[in-house]
């Protein structure tokens, strides 16, 4: 039996989609008849002994979060930079990582940056990678559960309990739980269409010139 | 005299190499551009905090972030310089958290709907115009994959995106600073 640590890495902490992943992992694990703890990077990261203690007594970190700015979001490269800082303290033992990383784009190639950068912690740090997946777009699960979000994710729910399952049973992850997920789970132009939709409510809302506002807008004075 | 260049250094002060590194970046600078030409800003030295994500800067009071830092006074400067250059540390094909702080804290210069740019996302721009983006990244490996999943990442984020132009430049020694000589004239 081995511990499982599944940390949130958004910095919305309990009320992003990256949550509702890591919520979903965490159970489907639990089910599964595995040691398992949940943690919150932007909480643990305030507390370096606590966080020290919470890693070393894992055997494998599954970390979920939001891609920003095509990469992992700050709180998380903090956390990396803090566990490269720490890294003596977690060279006794074997340790591995995955990650699922979703995008608030519909292309599944939003999320392959932020993929290869854990991957290449993993490396830096000693973990064993066991790999990584993208959810795009991630953000149709409007902080639900999972399972609450109708067919839209009902392939990232069958890839999610294929990976806990091969990360429980100590086997590589299987390729069709990739698969799952190499397509947009919405065609991106109705995405992007419904995405615009929705903005005019905030539109009507607040106004055109409000929501349009451009404050550091500067004439040029030649 | 209008402020061509804003510099953003978000090299940390605790490693000798890229201090140096930073040090020869600076006394270029200096060399090619008028003193008054340029804004040179050490992240280290202001209060750069994380994104919330909270979509303040989006639904509530659009264009502004909800933070009080530092951020809103170098979000002005970017936004009024003709060319921003922005220097990082590469580490795991990213650039480091203090500079990411900043990267994720441009939020406010977009608006919360996609568009498609040469058949991929992105992010609507706020503004018509953006300035030029230079981006310099410190490594010492030489690591290939780093490189490239550096390169890939700045040049796929918003910010690259909407930028009138965009470079990337990456250096590991002193014989790299020609490089340097192509994106300050």
């Amino acid at each position: 039996m081995r511990n499982i640590l599944v940390l949130t890495g958004s910095p919305k902490v309990k009320k992003g989609n990256s949550d509702s992943i890591a919520n979903f992992m965490l159970e489907s694990f639990k089910r599964k008849g595995q040691i398992c703890k949940k943690g919150y990077i932007k909480d643990i990261i305030q507390q370096p002994e606590e966080m020290i203690k919470i890693i070393k007594s894992a055997d494998i970190v599954i970390i979920s979060f939001p891609v920003y700015q095509n990469s992992v979001p700050s709180i998380v490269l903090s956390f990396f930079e803090f566990m490269i800082r720490y890294k003596s303290h977690f060279s006794q033992k074997h340790r591995s990582l995955f990650v699922l990383s979703n995008s608030g784009l519909a292309e599944p190639k939003a999320n392959v940056s932020s993929v290869f950068q854990c991957q290449l912690f993993a490396k830096s740090i000693g973990f064993y990678w066991l790999g990584g997946i993208g959810i795009a777009p991630g953000t149709l699960i409007d902080g639900k559960k999972l399972e609450d979000t109708g067919k839209t994710y009902k392939k990232v729910i069958k890839a999610l309990n294929l990976i806990s399952d091969s990360i429980s049973k100590g086997e590589k992850v299987p390729d069709h739980a990739y698969a799952y997920t190499s397509k947009p789970l919405i065609w991106p132009k109705m995405y992007r269409f419904f995405g615009k939709l929705i903005q005019n409510k905030v539109v009507k809302k607040i106004g055109k010139v409000n929501y349009y506002a451009r404050p550091y807008s500067f004439k040029v004075v030649s | 005299m209008k402020i061509k260049y804003t510099i953003l250094n978000g090299c940390y002060d605790d490693n000798s190499f890229q201090v140096n590194i930073v040090q020869r970046i600076q006394k270029h600078i200096s060399e090619k551009l008028l003193e008054d030409s340029y804004d040179w800003i050490d992240l280290i030295d202001g209060e750069i905090n994380p994104c919330r994500g909270c979509d303040y800067c989006q639904i509530k009071n659009p264009g502004i972030c909800a933070i009080k830092d530092s951020v809103d006074l170098i979000l002005k400067k970017y936004m009024s310089c003709k060319v921003a250059i922005i220097i990082t540390p590469i580490q795991f094909g990213c650039c480091n958290a203090l500079t990411k702080h900043f990267i994720d804290r441009t939020e406010p210069l977009f608006l919360p709907f996609q568009v498609t740019k040469n058949g991929t996302s992105i992010m609507k721009g706020r503004y018509s115009k953006y300035p030029k983006l230079y981006v310099i990244g410190i490594e010492p490996e030489r690591s290939i994959e780093n490189r490239q999943v550096f390169k890939d990442f700045i040049r796929n984020c918003n910010v690259s995106a909407v930028s009138e132009e965009f470079k990337v430049t990456i250096i590991s020694e002193e014989s790299d600073f020609n490089e340097l000589e192509k994106l300050i004239i």
